[in-house]
């Protein structure tokens, strides 16, 4: 122990930052995974399209109409929202875990996804209201408005639930995240009311979750937001590394932790709200794919931690949307069922493992 | 390295400012090992938190390296200061070594990449934490002791030219804060850096320190080599309030016995002696000497060399081959006469 003050000029003892370090056959299999299942579905449905006539749409050569019709317009959108929408919500649940120092928290847990529904429901009781007819003929205004509304549901929602972190304790904060859930979903049916009977239905089949609805023209709204919000996502892999020692050690660091708040709310609002808005409420995929992930890669380290969840997220999301559209005999399962069945559980073992919810792993 | 000025500190609220401490004025050196010491409630915690610029000052200044703490941004003043807190971290799939890493926070760019030079400092600040063991290991399995000189390596990894450690041994066992008390005096001494560790171990402190600041209840700050402070009076002064006595040849807290039986001591200067005279104060005895010898009826404790103890009480006189025996006995005796 004789170092002076500028310390460099010792070689290190070791090259470089050991175990940390996942083999890179990992994520090779991580950006396999989403791959293989978005082909899966495109070939995989009630009507089975052989892989080969995939391969060649793909390629843009001729098959023949009903095939090109069943992967142009019900297939290929499908595949491309399960894989999008499921990096989002990955993505927005790591950084709520890691925020809210919390393990079971996701968009979805801690309200967020309520408030993005309340504000569409409000987007679409309000279009009934005030002659939706003038409304529904400006398709790209009607639809940003939803968007928008699910922003400012879910904002609205972050920011009380941001508050309310404060002065409760992890589990507190979680039991509060369920109860603005709640109060959305029941401040949803009050504004249901307001609406005609097609829209109800329309609503309530919304609700139940569904990656099928999203369209050609809807991905020049969906896909914008998004980007946005998994850009930010890995722009803020340095913060979010540093808020794993808690808020003052992340100050005593340098970090702004006020903003930080700020921008990693704003994120995960960007990610979460354009993900409702279009496919519903999409349960438990938020809370578990970090947890899936930190299993894979044995790390916190949000560098690596980040692009896994995203390909994780895609990876749950194509495989529920593929357990749904299997050529079922009697009907289409519900996504949120297939969601919950195998949520459910998951959940319940972090619970399990994490008893005392004090040495988090987050 | 760090001055304060007229320094004011306490809490703001809606309702007025709360003073805990005013007109404080210090100053520590760069390689200087200072410890923080003082009852509880006199305000350690809320000046760590202030000179780690955590807390904003009511009134006075915090100046480091020449510059008012105040006007500094938070990078940089990570790049000067480090802290070492008492609250754990939870952080279960970092390495040591990630974690240690995060120090290098104010130097990395958007992505925290280290460069070849962030991790030779890294390794550095493991070594000099006496951690390299640890490296690999995750900090959730790491014991209290390991965690902490994780924690120290984070905070050395951060070059800091002041160091505040705020109750760093609070939950270690005793081998375990004698060993980290006179490592960061070694790591003060080597880098040069300013420390500054607030603590319940006023004897790890006396041995320690390069220099006490003893906060009191009343707001003043005394501050000097431990010695001095020692000899002139102000720990006694500090400590005194708290319903303790405070015992300047031995350089320890006691508390303070205004009643209870008198018993006479004499015997060699020894370390028997001492450790008798211990035994009695702790089982409630007051103590007189050869020197003020009081009245004659009280019982008289004599230190027979290595032969054991002899106890004269009212005209008897006993043996007594250990301390255990002796004390029961002078208890007993006690309550008899009281009864």
């Amino acid at each position: 122990m004789s170092e002076g003050t500028t310390l460099d000029t010792r070689p290190p003892l070791r090259d470089s930052s050991p175990r940390t370090n996942p083999r890179p056959s990992l994520f090779s299999v991580l950006l396999a995974a989403p791959l293989v299942l978005f082909a899966l579905i495109l070939v995989i449905g009630s009507i089975p399209i052989p892989i080969g006539d995939v391969l060649r749409f793909l390629v843009g050569a001729e098959v023949d109409s009903t095939t090109a019709t069943i992967l142009w317009e019900l297939r290929l959108p499908r595949a491309i929202t399960a894989s999008v929408c499921g990096a989002a919500l990955g993505a927005a649940g790591l950084q709520l875990q890691t925020l809210f120092r919390n393990p079971l928290a996701g968009p979805w847990a801690l309200g967020l996804t309520g408030g993005a529904q309340f504000g569409v429901a409000l987007v679409i009781a309000t279009g009934a209201v005030v002659g939706s007819s003038t409304l529904e003929r400006l398709t790209f205004l009607n639809e940003l408005g939803i968007v928008t509304g699910a922003v400012l549901g879910a904002a609205l929602v972050a920011t009380v639930v941001a508050s309310a972190s404060r002065y409760v304790t992890t589990m507190t904060l979680l039991i509060f995240g369920l109860m603005l859930g709640y109060l959305s979903e029941g401040l949803v049916s009050i504004v249901l009311h307001f609406t005609t009977e097609v829209q109800g239905r329309v609503f309530s089949s919304w609700n139940n979750g569904s990656f099928a609805g999203v369209e050609w023209q809807h991905f020049p709204t969906l896909l914008p937001c998004l980007g946005v919000g998994l850009a930010l996502a890995l722009g803020l892999v340095k913060p979010l590394n540093a808020l794993l020692l808690g808020e003052r050690y992340a100050g005593s660091l340098g970090l702004s932790v006020g903003r930080a708040r700020l921008v990693i709310l704003v994120g995960a609002v960007l990610l979460a709200a354009p993900v409702t808005a279009y496919c519903g409420p999409v349960l438990f995929v938020g809370i578990i794919v970090p947890h899936i992930a930190r299993g894979l890669l044995n790390t916190s380290d949000h560098r690596l931690l980040m692009p896994a969840v995203m390909l994780t997220g895609s990876t749950l999301c194509l495989a529920a949307d593929l357990c749904v559209h299997l050529p079922w005999e009697r009907h289409f399962l519900h996504l949120n069922a297939v969601n919950a069945a195998v949520g459910a559980p998951f959940v319940m073992w972090i619970l399990l493992r994490n008893r005392n919810m004090r040495a988090l792993d987050i | 390295m760090l001055e304060l000025d007229a320094l004011d500190i306490g809490y703001r609220s809606r309702s007025g400012n709360k003073s805990v401490a005013g007109q404080i004025n210090l100053e520590l050196d760069a390689g200087e090992f200072v410890c923080l010491l003082g009852p509880n409630g006199a305000g350690k915690s809320t000046l760590m938190r202030t000179i780690a610029g955590m807390q904003p000052p009511l009134d006075g200044r915090v100046r480091v390296g020449g510059r008012n703490l105040q006007e500094m941004s938070a990078r940089e003043r990570a790049e000067i200061i480090g802290v070492v807190l008492t609250e754990k971290v939870t952080a279960g799939l970092l390495t040591s070594y990630a974690f240690v890493s995060l120090g290098r926070y104010p130097y990395t760019k958007w992505s925290g990449k280290l460069s070849e030079h962030d991790h030779r400092i890294v390794w550095n600040a493991i070594s000099m934490a006496g951690a390299v063991e640890l490296a690999d290991r995750f900090v959730g399995e790491l014991s209290d002791g390991e965690r902490q000189r994780v924690t120290l390596a984070r905070a050395l990894a951060q070059q800091p030219r002041l160091l505040i450690l705020d109750e760093m041994t609070a939950f270690l066992d005793l081998p375990r804060r004698v060993e980290i008390m006179a490592l960061l005096r070694q790591i003060a001494r080597d880098t040069g850096c300013a420390m500054l560790a607030s603590t319940h171990e006023l004897d790890l402190a006396l041995r320690n320190a390069d220099r006490v600041w003893l906060l009191g209840t009343d707001g003043n700050v005394r501050h000097g080599a431990p010695e001095d402070l020692v000899l002139a009076g102000d720990f006694a002064a500090t400590f005194n309030h708290e319903g303790m006595d405070f015992d300047p040849l031995r350089g320890a807290l006691y508390v303070r016995q205004r009643s209870g039986p008198e018993v006479l001591l004499c015997g060699e200067r020894s370390v028997r002696l001492e450790w008798t005279q211990r035994a009695l104060e702790r089982c409630g005895f007051r103590l007189r000497n050869e020197e003020t010898p009081g009245p004659e009826e009280i019982p008289r404790v004599e230190v027979l060399g290595d032969d054991g103890w002899q106890l004269n009480d009212s005209g008897t006189a006993q043996s007594f081959g250990n301390l255990y025996e002796l004390t029961r006995a002078l208890t007993y005796h006690a309550e008899g006469k009281l009864r």
